[in-house]
């Protein structure tokens, strides 16, 4: 059974979800018990092991509604090593404060099942079964966190918005099926690409557009960040900021690149306008943050602006830019909030509570120092290498304008990034206590920095999976 | 046989229904049943479209069980959410949770 065998990291990640749920259901599930996200991670492991073997099988299975390519391998890895260094993380912070471990991890491998369906789905039904199967387990996640009210609140937002984003992302899909008579998208690209398509295909692709908008940080569509930032557990945050964009990315590369590109004339223009208005927003209204969970909010609006930048530039350097981003700033967003979840101070991310760290905890400073200024671009970082891969594609596709002006704006972004590194490295401490942490934060940690370093130092293996993937992108 | 764009028409006025007091209503609960106004509004999209665009390979209709049963998940989870909120705040309205603005 060859198909069954392309859908086995999948398999193994919602097996093991299952594992974990029903472990909790006959056990007290002590509130200090971490075996859950162990657990949780070797199976990670393993579908990463399963995930590795599928690259280069490019296939199309089950009656043209799922695709396993090297692009759909590369981004089914980006979720792995996302929900990966967050289980390993993750206990440290949730078991002090009563969160069952075992519920947490249980939604993480959901999400991330979720996450690796998504980037495979090549219809409407998979595509937005896999969305929804990410979302609904995000909400939970964000809201629990027994006695705290903030949590809940961010979460309600998020799904009241996350279900508008949805409704609108399904009205237009059912327009786009009342006009081609099909779910299945290449026949979409077929029927789009023969003559001129009608205007209420433009409608449908841009309702489209707005209800993954939400899920990818475009603004108008980015209002819950902050906010759901800020309230939500810094381990949910680092799933969902590094895993969920990741994924919905690879829908918009595989929907807007191949199905809508007989409407490339009127997507372009408004993509390129709100990338720009995105970097724009992102950048510069995290310059007054005060909070560094907020601050890390828009600054993840700002990276999405330049992934879609590379969307919007298309091609193959276009696409294999994005992959590259994704997997980079996946790595670089999950230090950064392991940081912030391994000591109790700064679940709330006030930036004063980061003062002195270094002093405190020097490792923990370093890391966030490392991913800041990864986030930030700086060489020979892998944050630098990726903003140049967005950057080289966007005036390959002969954007130099728009080029100019991201950079541009990417520069005032050093310095908010460096504002954290200096209270963390130049201000005196509150209290001169040293800060001590799990072993699992310590593992995911370490594994986040030499992400961020090796990536940076050598892009070349990487930059070259992602080329090659980027040439499979046709379906 | 009703025609084609009656259903559209319904299916379209029920969304602009949905969308317009999901965003301006401020009771929670209230917004959710929005939300469900406008995924109601894809099911009749879909099925139409399937009845008369697609009869053979009634793909819409198997988008709309989809549809229904994510929709009751989505609600379940919404409605859970709410019970915390209210137990913590004593009220369903949006304007009260500080943390919703903007």
């Amino acid at each position: 059974m060859m198909s069954v065998g392309l859908l086995l990291p999948e398999i193994i990640v919602g097996a093991a979800g299952l594992i974990v749920l029903i472990e909790r259901l006959f056990s007290k599930g002590e509130p200090g018990r971490k075996d859950a996200a162990w657990f949780g991670a070797a199976a990670v492991l393993v579908a990463l092991f399963a995930t590795f073997k599928l690259f280069g099988t490019n296939v199309t299975a089950f009656y043209g509604s799922y695709r396993v390519d090297d692009l759909a391998v590369f981004f089914k890895i980006v979720a792995l090593a996302a929900a990966g260094l967050t289980l390993l993380f993750a206990p440290d912070f949730l078991a002090p404060r009563g969160v069952k471990t075992g519920d947490f991890t249980a939604l993480v491998l959901f999400a991330a099942g979720g996450m690796m369906l998504l980037p495979s789905a090549l219809d409407f039904i998979t595509l937005f079964i896999s969305l929804e199967l990410i979302s609904i387990s995000f909400y939970v996640m964000i809201a629990m966190q027994r006695g705290e009210v903030r949590p809940a609140e961010a979460g309600l937002k998020y799904l009241l918005l996350s279900g508008m984003a949805s409704a609108i992302l399904l009205y237009g899909m059912s327009l786009i099926y009342g006009l081609t008579g099909s779910t299945y998208l290449a026949a979409i690209r077929q029927a789009l690409s023969a003559g001129e398509p009608p205007i209420l295909a433009g409608i449908a692709c841009l309702m489209i557009l707005a209800g993954l908008g939400f899920k990818i940080y475009l603004v108008p569509f980015h209002m819950w960040a902050p906010d759901v930032y800020e309230g939500a557990s810094s381990p949910t945050v680092a799933f969902l900021a590094s895993g969920s964009s990741a994924a919905a990315l690879a829908a918009v590369l595989r929907l807007f690149g191949e199905s809508f590109a007989g409407l490339a004339g009127l997507w372009v223009p408004i993509l390129l306008i709100m990338a720009v208005i995105t970097v724009a927003v992102g950048n510069i209204v995290a310059l007054p943050q005060t909070n560094v969970k907020r601050l890390l909010a828009y600054s993840s609006i700002a990276h999405a602006g330049y992934i879609l930048l590379a969307i919007v530039a298309g091609g193959r350097s276009g696409t294999a830019a994005v992959m590259y981003y994704s997997l980079l700033y996946a790595f670089s967003v999950v230090a950064a909030f392991g940081v912030i979840s391994a000591f109790a101070e700064t679940s709330g991310g006030d930036i004063r509570s980061f003062a002195g760290l270094a002093r405190r905890a020097p490792f923990l400073a370093f890391v966030m120092m490392v991913a800041l200024a990864s986030l930030a671009g700086i060489p020979p970082l892998a944050g630098f290498m990726a903003k140049f891969a967005v950057f080289a594609a966007a005036v390959q596709a002969g954007y130099i304008m728009v080029a100019g002006i991201a950079l541009l704006l990417s520069v005032i972004s050093i310095f908010y990034y460096f504002q954290v590194i200096k209270v963390m490295y130049v201000e005196e401490p509150a209290e001169a206590t040293p800060i001590t942490f799990g072993l699992g934060t310590y593992a995911a940690l370490l594994l986040g920095l030499a992400g961020i370093i090796m990536l940076g130092v050598v892009p070349g293996p990487l930059m070259h999976i992602a080329q090659v993937a980027a040439g499979f992108a046709r379906f | 046989m009703v025609a084609l764009p009656c259903y559209l028409g319904i299916s379209t006025l029920l969304f602009v229904i949905g969308l317009f007091g999901a965003l301006t209503k401020r009771n929670a609960i209230v917004v959710l049943m929005c939300i469900e106004l406008m995924l109601n509004a894809v099911n009749i999209n879909l099925v139409t479209f399937s009845r008369f665009i697609d009869p053979q390979a009634l793909l819409g209709q198997l988008f709309v069980i989809f549809t229904i049963a994510v929709a009751a998940a989505e609600v379940a989870v919404g409605l859970a959410i709410i019970i915390v909120l209210n137990r913590y705040r004593d009220t369903v309205n949006l304007d009260d949770f500080t943390w919703l603005k903007g």
